[in-house]
């Protein structure tokens, strides 16, 4: 903190107390002024810096060779060079080594076979790969059903959500057991109508369609049905007490 | 969720950004909303998950239709996108496996050289096609061809990710309403967003078409009306809680009195 003996101390400036506001309002130790004004001009700006110019201008020469020559030296210096961030960005979210590797070996092969379709002046190799990698992990989760539970939003939902005790899953559990054996127990015509309004989400019209039978009659027999149930299950539930 | 005050007009429009219209349409087909700022940044916010990829799936893909069909909201999308893959610079990197690179190049299919596409505009934009193909892959064919699910008369659901029994995940559906059918007031106990294929409704004062994201949120209360001519085909995704009392259940109740 050298440089704050040289303000004066009446000066409550960011600077004097060492801590200044980032954009997302957290306070952090600023560095030398100077330097400071140096960062935000280029993160503000997202003013491309020398080195990212060749880096993209490189990038599109061995995009071109891959497209019009088939080049797959250029695939694998291109790989080489994306390969191990892409990795790094998935196993960050929580997906394993070999899936990981699965999923970058993909979107090498995605850009072996679209490798005409990018376009430089549209936007950056860099976010050409990186899109295809995001799309290709949420089309992992979406095939595979695994939510990344490192995500601080699924974490609060998670600990938001209510979470049913042992037992009393244990009960659900036993209870939807006994009612399924309780439908079975049910007439033939009481099982196909639960079955049909509550399994199959249809409608009574639909039900009277289908049977033939008349609309009151699919009523009746649903209600009736539910009765049973209902006098089954009390009995059940009355033994077990 | 009100997305314009009622009699403000055409004055809530921040700028261009604030509209959501499909500028390649013929004029009677482009949107005449103006979705209000409480919208916008909730898409906003939406559009910056998407780059980044912490939406789930269900909620990807309608934003990745949406932004198929939305050219104004791939203008928003592209700077969000830029800097997610910039902080991939962030990204630790870890080794590949020893093998990888030199298995992949033996995989590689053998291609024709193509000229890679540096003056030619994307095809696929220019068309507009009638459904996003993204989603003609994830449902394997044409919309029209889908075998619908009729629930209810004039309307019919195609599940994607997950269906009516789901209750951990957002599920994702496509729903098919006749021409001219008036959906009962109903409210939704999670977040609902609709993204508009074909057809237009209208809540309230606000028109919905073809490339328009609704976004109704908990304790919305609406009353969609399909405008006349055309069905209305809209990529629903719903979350959590509103699946049991959902749209389709409230409907069977109304209409159907279970």
């Amino acid at each position: 903190m050298t440089y704050t003996d040289t303000l004066p101390i009446d000066d409550h400036s960011p600077a004097i107390t060492g801590l200044a506001w980032t954009r997302k309002g957290r306070m952090t130790t600023s560095p030398e002024p100077s330097e400071k004004a140096k960062t935000t001009k280029r993160k503000n700006g997202f003013a491309p810096s020398k080195k990212s110019i060749s880096a993209a201008k490189r990038d599109a020469a061995w995009l071109a060779a891959i497209a019009s020559e088939r080049d797959a030296k250029a695939l694998s210096d291109l790989f080489e060079v994306y390969g191990p961030k892409l990795k790094g960005w998935l196993m960050a979210r929580g997906v394993g080594n070999g899936t990981a590797e699965d999923i970058v070996q993909d979107v090498m092969i995605k850009v072996w076979t679209g490798a005409h379709m990018f376009d430089p002046k549209k936007a950056s190799f860099a976010t050409w790969v990186y899109r295809m990698t995001r799309n290709k992990w949420i089309d992992h989760q979406r095939k595979h059903g695994r939510m990344d539970v490192r995500d601080p939003e699924l974490m609060k939902t998670i600990a938001d959500d209510e979470v049913d005790s042992a037992e009393t899953e244990f009960m659900t559990r036993q209870s939807t057991d006994i009612l399924r054996e309780q439908i079975a127990r049910l007439t033939e015509a009481q099982q196909m109508a639960i079955r049909m309004a509550f399994l199959e989400f249809k409608t009574h019209k639909e039900i009277s369609a289908e049977t033939g039978l008349p609309l009151g009659t699919v009523k009746t027999r649903i209600r009736s049905a539910i009765q049973a149930l209902k006098v089954n299950m009390a009995r059940h539930e009355s033994l077990i007490r | 969720m009100s997305i314009r005050a009622p009699g403000d007009g055409r004055a809530t429009q921040t700028g261009p950004a604030a509209r959501v219209a499909l500028p390649t349409l013929p004029h009677h087909m482009t949107s005449d909303i103006v979705v209000g700022p409480r919208t916008q940044n909730r898409v906003d916010r939406a559009l910056s998950k998407f780059a980044e990829g912490r939406l789930s799936p269900a909620r990807h893909t309608l934003i990745d239709c949406l932004v198929s069909l939305n050219p104004d909201i791939a203008r928003r999308l592209a700077p969000r996108e830029d800097k997610a893959a910039a902080r991939l610079r962030f990204a630790c990197a870890v080794p590949l496996s020893p093998y990888l690179i030199g298995d992949t190049l033996e995989v590689l299919p053998k291609l024709p050289a193509v000229e890679p596409a540096n003056d030619r505009a994307y095809i696929e934009d220019a068309d507009a096609p009638h459904t996003p193909s993204q989603l003609e892959k994830l449902v394997g064919g044409c919309v029209q061809d889908l075998n619908w699910s009729a629930s209810l008369p004039g309307v019919a659901v195609h599940d994607i990710i997950g269906d009516r029994t789901t209750t951990s995940q957002d599920r994702l559906y496509l729903l098919k309403i006749k021409a001219g059918l008036a959906l009962p007031t109903h409210s939704h106990e999670g977040e609902e967003w609709s993204l508009i294929l074909s057809g237009a409704y209208r809540t309230g004062k606000t028109i919905y078409r073809r490339g328009d994201l609704h976004v109704a949120n908990a304790k919305t209360t609406h009353a969609p009306e399909i405008l006349d001519g055309e069905d209305c085909v809209c990529l629903v995704m719903a979350s959590g809680k509103v699946r049991m009392q959902g749209l389709l259940p409230k409907l069977a109740q109304a209409i159907v009195g279970i």
